[in-house]
């Protein structure tokens, strides 16, 4: 060994011996244990920020998504890809209710000038996400954000879930050079934290883990006062390569929330799946709700769901999506119109009724 | 609280005492008994790699959850932990590649020596750091160090050898 090896070795036992003291007893890695084998079936679950969007939606908050299942767009950075879409809420006008992004000059919706919806893709998210660095928040690999510019003017509020990072140095983060104070709200399914400014602006909500009930979704809806713009991140990995300027090819396994508003100012979800478990996932996350029941789009049977008492949304089992997909490709159906079928037996006084239930 | 796993025979602990003459070498050990022996040393090498007592804490916890998990089917719990840490590190590293500039140990008194080296280690890249940690406060072999980073034990001689030249040219002479 060399002097300068010896130094070295030398220097990090000594730094090691001022490392931190493990807790004694094993009962945080208990608990550790138990989070992992939740946060798992969890997982399986397959809750996430598209489904909150999904529960925010129903219950009326003002949400706008970037990222999740549910989500449209990938945004590809480094290793990542950040599915991305908007949510806009039943009763909201598009502007104010993707009042982020309008501030940026981004616009909106895509898609046909038809007047009575508009359906908003992930192509535009892209472009927003590629030609601006105003976004507050930029992506870097593996899952990870740093403090953007924060050109947005006023409360901006993000919400996080599945945050890899323990939830202080995460908020540092994304707090940049504002002087906030970090406030924790514990539900009973998660841990939430908020950051707010010196004025009482709330700007960062992160949610920890991924996958908490439904249950608790509209508890945290309920409970964050979404009186601002506001923001889901759902940072998990998805396929790259994803978008929604076409339809997918068979047989990948993708996903699709289309999101749209309707001109009497209802919003209609709809997700087109392949993957049963996904269903499963959405179901079990509205069924606190309202009860998925099997419905009928088109004469085809039994892949159909929709919420009871939230007929907004949609859930479609890709095998049969595909057949929709291929027999509106035969006739000559843009996925616009497709959309728009799919609305025709959407029924908005039940989301209406749940909103005043609630 | 104990954490209920099958006793196993311990391999590692026998090596790790013979590393590390202060630990008790035991010849069945359960979860319990790892963490008594390893969680230490593991809190340690975290925290060199990635210079945040919080992190680290993150990191080897993990690490040990997921060693609890896979008790019944792994070999050699100690090194399994070990590597399991080490990934931990490395990817959390990744994740927020430390953000270089913002890296530094949390030192609250700092021997001059120290002081310069925690500088220098800030600056080097996740993987030389891990191999400098791993070579010259863990003891491990080159061969170790490149079956855990999962390199050729060519590159960790250059990972080593970069790194002690960047960390020459920082250190006092």
């Amino acid at each position: 060994m060399t002097d300068l090896e010896r130094r070295i070795s030398e220097g990090l036992r000594s730094m090691a011996d001022r490392a931190p003291r493990p807790p004694g007893g094993t009962a945080h890695i208990a608990k550790r244990v138990a989070q992992r084998r939740r946060r798992r079936d969890q997982i399986r679950m397959g809750v996430g920020a598209g489904t909150l969007a999904v529960v925010a939606g129903i219950v009326g908050a003002t949400i706008a998504t970037r990222g999740g299942t549910g989500g449209l767009n990938p945004v590809a950075s480094g290793s990542t890809t950040v599915l991305a879409t908007i949510v806009t809420t039943a009763k909201q006008s598009p502007s104010s209710s993707t009042a982020p992004a309008a501030t940026l000059g981004w616009p909106r919706f895509i898609g046909p000038s038809s007047p009575d919806w508009k359906l908003q893709t992930a192509t535009q998210w892209s472009a927003v996400r590629q030609g601006q660095d105003a976004w507050p928040i930029r992506f870097n690999r593996s899952s990870t954000w740093s403090t953007g510019s924060h050109a947005i003017d006023g409360p901006y509020v993000t919400v996080h879930t599945d945050v890899p990072q323990p939830p202080a140095s995460a908020l540092d983060g994304m707090a940049g050079d504002r002087k906030v104070k970090i406030r924790k709200l514990r539900t009973d399914a998660t841990d939430v934290w908020f950051t707010e400014d010196l004025d009482g602006h709330r700007w960062t909500t992160i949610v920890r883990g991924r996958g908490i009930s439904s249950a608790a979704l509209l508890d945290i809806v309920a409970k964050a006062e979404w009186n601002s713009k506001t923001e889901l991140f759902d940072l998990r990995s998805v396929p790259k390569g994803w978008s929604l300027d076409r339809w997918p090819d068979k047989g990948e396994p993708r996903e699709i929330l289309l999101s749209f508003e309707r001109a009497d100012g209802a919003r209609v979800d709809v997700l087109l799946s392949n993957t049963p478990a996904r269903l499963g996932a959405v179901a079990a996350a509205l069924s606190d709700t309202a009860p998925l029941v099997p419905t009928k789009v088109r004469g085809h049977d039994g892949a159909f769901f929709k919420a009871e008492g939230a007929d907004n949304v949609v859930t479609i089992l890709w095998p049969e999506s595909q057949m929709i997909v291929a027999e509106a490709r035969a006739t000559g159906v843009s996925p616009d119109e497709l959309v728009k079928l799919l609305t025709d037996f959407t029924d908005t006084s039940a989301v209406e009724a749940k909103l005043q239930r609630l | 609280m104990t954490m209920v796993a099958a006793p196993r025979l311990a391999v590692w602990a026998m090596a790790t005492a013979e590393r590390e003459p202060s630990a008790v070498a035991v010849e069945v050990v359960s979860f319990d008994g790892l963490y008594a022996l390893e969680a230490g040393r593991m809190l340690r090498l975290a925290y060199l790699m990635l210079g945040s007592h919080a992190v680290a804490e993150e990191a080897v916890q993990d690490a040990f959850a997921k060693v609890f998990e896979k008790w019944d089917r792994i070999d050699v719990p100690g090194a399994y932990l070990r590597t399991c840490v080490v990934n931990n590190c490395r990817r959390s590293m990744r994740r927020t590649h430390m953000e270089r500039d913002r890296m530094r140990l949390e030192q609250e008194t700092p021997t001059p020596e120290s002081e310069y080296l925690h500088d220098a280690l800030a600056k080097l890249s996740p993987k030389q750091r891990a191999a400098i940690v791993l070579r010259y406060f863990d003891d491990r072999s080159e061969a170790d160090i490149a079956e855990m980073l999962r390199v050729r034990p060519g590159t960790v001689k250059s990972l080593l050898s970069r790194g002690l030249g960047e960390l020459r040219e920082v250190l006092p002479q």
